[in-house]
């Protein structure tokens, strides 16, 4: 899905300007320095630098279960698609997450 | 003089001398040599793979372990050689839960509102409803 966004252009590339957290792994950091300097949303799987994005820095902070819904929202994925993705990744999401996305996704036609 | 043939002509004789006198015998004990020199290669080939699949089942246990002592996947990951999408992959197989935010609608009801969404708000403000609460 990463992928095809890209080549659609509805997600692109690019780098923070300066490193400003100094926390996890090296993605990680960029990720957050990223949103933090453009104050956008970021995309994170991993639970822990999620967290810290919401509690501490005061993101905007999704995961892939969460884009998931966003993608069907704006139409950059049918929602079979969506809900076939979501199933996949359910081992490593927690039930919460799980029932919100796709009581989410479920809610568009 | 008048002693044979010229010095490195006699080597070349020498030096052919065995493969006119090679016996049956002789090239099957050859071909055993050459057949076992082979088979050591793929044998060692063999016992490097087994070690280096072991050497990474032991880094992906690694990687749990230091994911569940605090880091995050990709910190765990790169402590241990590995790439994160390696362990990302374990941790899917091993269902080991990886991405949770309690707050998950709060979080979409705020990007909805900050994004103008009101369809995302609605969809929200329908699945604060239909919530059931799950065992934590």
């Amino acid at each position: 899905m990463f992928n095809a966004l890209c080549a659609t252009g509805a997600l692109r590339i690019t780098d923070p300007a300066q490193i400003t957290v100094h926390l996890y792994g090296p993605g990680d950091r960029a990720v957050l320095s990223l949103g933090r300097e453009r104050n956008w949303p970021v995309l994170l799987n991993d639970a822990r630098p999620h967290t810290y994005a919401r509690l501490q820095l005061g993101l905007d902070a999704v995961s892939v279960p969460e884009l998931l819904v966003l993608a069907v929202h704006a139409g950059w994925l049918p929602k079979g698609e969506a809900l076939a993705m979501l199933q996949r990744i359910g081992p490593i999401t927690g039930a919460m997450l799980m029932q919100i996305a796709t009581l989410a996704i479920s809610q568009y036609p | 003089m008048g002693k044979g043939l010229p010095k490195t002509k006699r080597r070349g004789a020498a030096a052919r001398t065995p493969l006119v006198m090679r016996t049956t015998a002789q090239q099957e004990t050859q071909l055993a040599q050459v057949r076992e020199r082979r088979e050591l290669p793929t044998q060692q080939q063999a016992a490097s793979t087994a070690l280096s699949a072991g050497l990474r089942t032991l880094a992906l246990e690694d990687a749990v372990g230091l994911y569940r002592n605090g880091r995050s996947l990709e910190e765990a990951a790169r402590e241990v050689g590995l790439p994160a999408s390696e362990v990302f992959e374990h941790f899917l197989r091993e269902r080991i839960p990886l991405m949770e935010n309690e707050d998950a609608l709060s979080s979409l009801a705020r990007l909805a509102r900050r994004y103008q969404l009101p369809t995302l708000e609605r969809a929200v403000a329908q699945i604060q409803q239909d919530l059931v609460p799950q065992p934590v």
